[in-house]
């Protein structure tokens, strides 16, 4: 994060909206670089998407030991709770299934999004990969207590609500370092610096979903999760909103909040989504315990 | 005209409104307890009658019941003061009566979630604080089941019956209950709703399952549906018994002497002593935590009158953490067997364990 330095409030807009303008035009025009997704992820999603024979994602994700470790870990874990250790990779993927596999693919993909050698951002960005964690179990738990359909996709789309901001994060700094010569030699004002990308980021991300080919739903539900929607009331967006606003209110979040808004998010959230205050508790007993180990994790 | 068939059965007096300045004239004439306020009206909306109540200085407790969700309405909303819940539209009917019932207790217009502490003895129980404390309500639809069970119970307990949803409801918002024995089988009433409803009335009675013998699990019932316990019908004097010593007996349950505990002697079956190391407990945490308060160093807890088993084993080990958490050393009066009992696990095998009070305080 820039460090802070005393700037007047007429310059700050002036910048701020210049800096905003500058990034919508590059959102807008196409011309922000998105990123791919890893090339093992891509080719394991190939296989499974045509069907083929899963020796062969077998064989591409034995290519790729951090996913490799990644898919026995998950196969190894409490929630398949093998009878024997699994020790290959295509009993693992039997294991866990395509749908498993794709979410695991997705969420390695999406974690190295947040991760920035840049030190001025990477704590941020750490965090942000924390609250998304937090955020994506959270949103899933949800569309369990009030029998979604569909599970995985407020899971995927709680992970990918802010994706945008890491991406936006790294332009910006571009951005300012050649505007801020022109301008006055000193960083932008770190609350500032959040607001703009908090008012940018969202097209960016949901740009970033359709470029990973996530399905229309998560896609929507990253789109739409700005406000409830109050008519298809168990829908991925719905659970999003929600858990976002919960990660906030439990301080699972690295920028500022406005807490009067966040505890209308919540109280508009349980009866949309019809939970009592035991199941927020519980909700929000599962978003810190997410938050911990993420954190914990590193 | 949904909200009123909602709450039709409750036993309310209910005015409606059909718009703000409407509503306003009705709280000025009525002076509700509650108000359920939609935003979109005309003449004059949610908000601006909000505005205009607080600005009044009325300071009536509102539920939003609306089919708005955006927070840039509700926000303001928010912020005037006053809004304990918000329901958005279409509602369920169980949704909004158990909002209604939690609105009203918080506000102090239904009974408070505080169980009293000393019962009084006497027909229709008494009055503290402008609400009756009753030591028992049965809700059956059949008349001779609580008539029956009136003459299996001591005397000393005052009793309440009624045999339909809408009285039990009546019944527990007037009134506050040590115990409620809830028919599962009363005709066109869902008893597990009524379960709910009447659990937020009365946060802290003792729900018992009243059960044909015929009843295949009745600890499943018990376990899922979060009764306390259970009995038969026909009743068993046993059962009855069980009964008044788990919820009635309680006030001797525990002397208490400056830093000296004594429990009393559990006279029930082993199996249905749940319910008295439960009371047991939170007597003794409440009491360590007093005689900490009191600047005592050690808790001596006198277990004469108890027999060794693996739930007086368990007992031992929460008291021991309460007494680490506070602050005090533990201390135990008992023979050989209790004493064995406590070697056996780590976190009670250091507790010091002595004959008497006596040789305890001067150790």
């Amino acid at each position: 994060m820039p460090a802070h330095a005393k700037q007047g409030g007429g310059n700050w807009a002036a910048l701020r909206a210049k800096l905003s303008a500058m990034l919508l035009d590059k959102i807008n025009g196409g011309k922000l670089v998105l990123p791919a997704l890893p090339v093992t992820a891509t080719r394991v999603l190939e296989c499974l998407e045509a069907n083929a024979h899963q020796e062969r994602a077998a064989g591409l994700l034995e290519n790729d030991p951090v996913l490799a470790l990644e898919v026995l870990r998950l196969a190894n874990s409490a929630s398949f709770a093998p009878r024997s250790r699994i020790e290959s990779i295509s009993h693992a993927i039997t294991m866990l299934g395509a749908a498993r596999l794709r979410t695991l693919l997705m969420t390695a993909s999406a974690r190295q999004v947040f991760v920035s050698r840049n030190r001025v951002i990477r704590d941020m960005t750490a965090a942000l990969w924390t609250h998304s964690v937090a955020v994506a179990v959270a949103a899933r738990q949800v569309a369990v207590r009030c029998a979604f359909q569909d599970k995985e996709a407020p899971y995927m789309a709680g992970l990918m609500h802010d994706i945008g901001k890491p991406i936006v994060a790294i332009h910006l700094l571009d951005l300012e370092r050649s505007v801020q010569r022109s301008v006055q030699d000193q960083w932008i004002d770190p609350a500032e610096w959040m607001s703009i990308i908090q008012d940018v980021h969202r097209p960016v991300g949901i740009a970033v979903a359709k470029h990973w080919n996530l399905s229309p739903e998560v896609c929507k539900a990253i789109e739409d999760c700005v406000e409830f929607d109050p008519v298809e009331r168990n829908c991925a967006s719905n659970a999003v909103r929600f858990a976002n606003a919960l990660a906030k209110r439990e301080g699972v979040y690295p920028g500022n909040i406005d807490s009067e808004q966040v505890d209308t998010v919540i109280m508009i959230g349980r009866s949309m989504l019809g939970l009592d205050d035991d199941a927020v508790n519980a909700l929000a007993a599962t978003l810190r315990s997410a938050a911990s180990s993420e954190g914990g994790s590193g | 005209m949904l909200v009123k068939k909602a709450l039709a059965d409750m036993a309310f007096d209910i005015d409606e409104a059909e718009d703000g300045e409407k509503g306003l004239a009705a709280v000025e004439q009525t002076q509700p307890d509650l108000i359920l306020l939609d935003v979109t009206m005309p003449v004059l909306d949610g908000p601006g009658m909000l505005e205009r109540l607080r600005s009044r200085g009325v300071p009536t407790p509102v539920i939003l019941l609306t089919a708005e969700s955006g927070t840039s309405v509700i926000g303001p909303m928010l912020k005037q003061g006053g809004i304990c819940e918000y329901i958005v539209k279409p509602f369920k009917p169980e949704q909004l009566r158990a909002k209604v019932i939690e609105a009203l207790q918080k506000s102090g217009a239904a009974p408070a979630p505080a169980a009293p502490k000393q019962q009084a003895a006497g027909e229709g129980g008494f009055q503290q604080v402008g609400k009756t404390f009753v030591d028992v309500l049965v809700v059956d639809d059949m008349d001779n089941v609580s008539k029956k069970l009136k003459t299996m119970l001591p005397e000393r307990l005052t009793f309440n019956s009624c045999a339909d949803r809408g009285s039990a409801l009546s019944m527990c918002r007037e009134r506050v209950y040590r115990a409620v024995v809830l028919d599962m089988d009363i005709p066109d009433v869902d008893s597990m709703e009524l379960l709910r409803e009447l659990r937020i009335l009365q946060p802290t009675a003792a729900f018992i399952a009243l059960v044909m013998k015929a009843e295949k699990n009745p600890h499943q019932l018990v376990s899922s549906g979060g009764f306390a316990g259970f009995m038969f019908k026909p009743f068993d004097p046993r059962q009855v018994e069980e009964f008044v010593a788990a919820y009635f007996e309680s006030q001797d349950l525990l002397e208490v002497d400056g830093n000296v505990l004594k429990p009393a002697p559990y006279k029930g079956a082993e199996s249905a002593s749940d319910g008295y190391y439960r009371r047991l407990q939170t007597m003794a945490n409440e009491a360590a935590q007093s005689a900490a308060a009191a600047c005592h160093d050690r808790l001596i807890l006198d277990l004469s009158n108890l027999s060794p088993s693996p739930k007086l084993q368990k007992f031992l080990v929460r008291v021991t953490a309460q007494c680490t958490e506070v602050g005090l050393e533990l201390r135990v009066v008992a023979g050989p067997e209790v004493a064995k009992l406590l070697k056996q696990l780590v976190e009670t095998a250091e507790i010091p364990v002595v004959e008497t009070v006596e040789a305890a305080r001067a150790a």
